[in-house]
């Protein structure tokens, strides 16, 4: 599963409906409040087993992918 | 051999302010503090004082465990702040039931309940006790800065007291601290020592949502799985779950892996926001009152609060 993919089904299940998105959607389009977000990043945490460290500002899709393969490959 | 459950009562302050009635003065609306906490509104103190709504609470608690005051061995209080910082309200409590037990506060912000309970088993255990009086009473109205959109539409004030006395019950209990400035208030307000050069902060709840939010969920998840542990059970075996009300979003992100239903998360959120310590207390009262336990079912409560601090105590309900 790519980091896309693994993004779409956390994001989906946190909105309670099937999101189709891109690495070019915002978080601003996807209207996540702000305990929404912290959720998705613990969320993110897990799966991958990182830090994405505290107060990230979630911008697009395609950053967040940026930032979570970033902190896997960091892991070795 | 530890304690159980013997005697519960509570006392909500009589204003009672909703969502809207927070709408006249905050930019805010019913809608946004709902989908975001699951409040929807709250007790406020006006003429009460702090102490009387303790003192209530701790006689509902007493006369439901056919316990007079001079046969109480402990007073405990959970509060962040009393009326006074001295006499304590655990002594304020003492004086008015007419006991001379040993009587102290205890600060573990919004797990100061269960710090209390923990401290009751250890006496007992000790043998230094074998009944205790725990009260917990918070004025958070007072403690919030009312131009604080974000935080001061979270809370609200109440008192709570149980009585605990030597037998079978309790099966666990975990307490832990992770030291942070995540959620803190100063309280150097109002000294005018000629000496004192640390410049003087409003006195008024800060929080860090979103450091916060995420220990809370983390916290509260490691709590249940240790005090299950340690009581010999899986999280699944726990009959009724009573979490700290800080926020319904909270609670559910922190049990949603243990696929818990519904039904046995108990909340009162919605009606009385979060009292800090106090929020167990009213929330077992107001469960033992309408019937829901019955003798044998297993009780887990689970906080998380300032300092940081977070516990979770397994005990069975050992009444008809």
């Amino acid at each position: 599963m790519t980091t896309l993919e693994k993004l779409k089904e956390i994001l989906s299940e946190c909105k309670g409906e099937d999101l189709d998105i891109t690495p070019e959607t915002t978080f601003e389009e996807l209207d996540f409040d702000s305990l929404d977000k912290v959720d998705i990043v613990m969320q993110i945490e897990e799966a991958y087993d990182i830090s994405l460290g505290d107060n990230m500002q979630l911008s697009t899709v395609g950053e967040l992918i940026a930032k979570i393969d970033e902190a896997v490959a960091a892991k070795g | 051999m530890s304690f159980y459950i013997a005697g519960t009562g509570s006392v909500l302050p009589e204003k009672v302010v909703s969502n809207d009635d927070l709408a006249q003065f905050l930019d805010t609306s019913d809608e946004w503090i709902f989908t975001r906490t699951g409040i929807r509104r709250r007790h406020v103190l006006t003429g009460e004082r702090l102490d009387d709504l303790a003192v209530a609470a701790a006689e509902q608690a007493l006369s439901d465990a056919g316990v007079k005051g001079e046969e109480v061995d402990l007073i405990l209080c959970a509060t962040m702040r009393g009326d006074f910082y001295t006499p304590s309200l655990a002594c304020t409590v003492g004086g008015a039931i007419g006991s001379h037990a040993p009587a102290f506060d205890v600060n573990a912000a919004c797990v100061g309940v269960l710090y209390c309970m923990e401290i009751a088993d250890s006496f007992i255990a000790a043998g230094k006790a074998e009944t205790v009086l725990i009260v917990s009473a918070e004025a958070m109205s007072k403690l919030v800065d009312w131009t604080d959109r974000a935080s001061c539409v979270l809370f609200g004030d109440g008192a709570g007291a149980m009585v605990v006395r030597k037998g079978e019950g309790r099966l666990s209990g975990v307490l832990r601290s992770d030291p942070s400035f995540a959620i803190h208030m100063p309280n150097l307000e109002g000294i005018n020592s000629p000496y004192n050069q640390v410049p003087q902060e409003k006195l008024a709840m800060v929080m860090d949502g979103g450091e916060v939010y995420k220990f809370a969920v983390n916290a509260m998840g490691h709590r249940i799985e240790e005090a299950c542990a340690a009581a010999g059970i899986a999280p699944a075996d726990v009959d009724w779950y009573l979490p700290h009300q800080a926020n319904v979003r909270i609670i559910d992100a922190s049990l949603k892996k243990y696929r818990i239903p519904k039904e046995r998360v108990l909340l009162n959120i919605s009606e009385c926001g979060n009292m800090s310590a106090t929020s167990v207390m009213v929330l077992l009262d107001q469960y033992a009152k309408k019937g829901t336990f019955r003798r044998g079912d297993k009780l887990l409560f689970v906080a998380f609060g300032g300092g940081l601090t977070s516990g979770a105590v397994v005990s069975v309900w050992n009444r008809d």
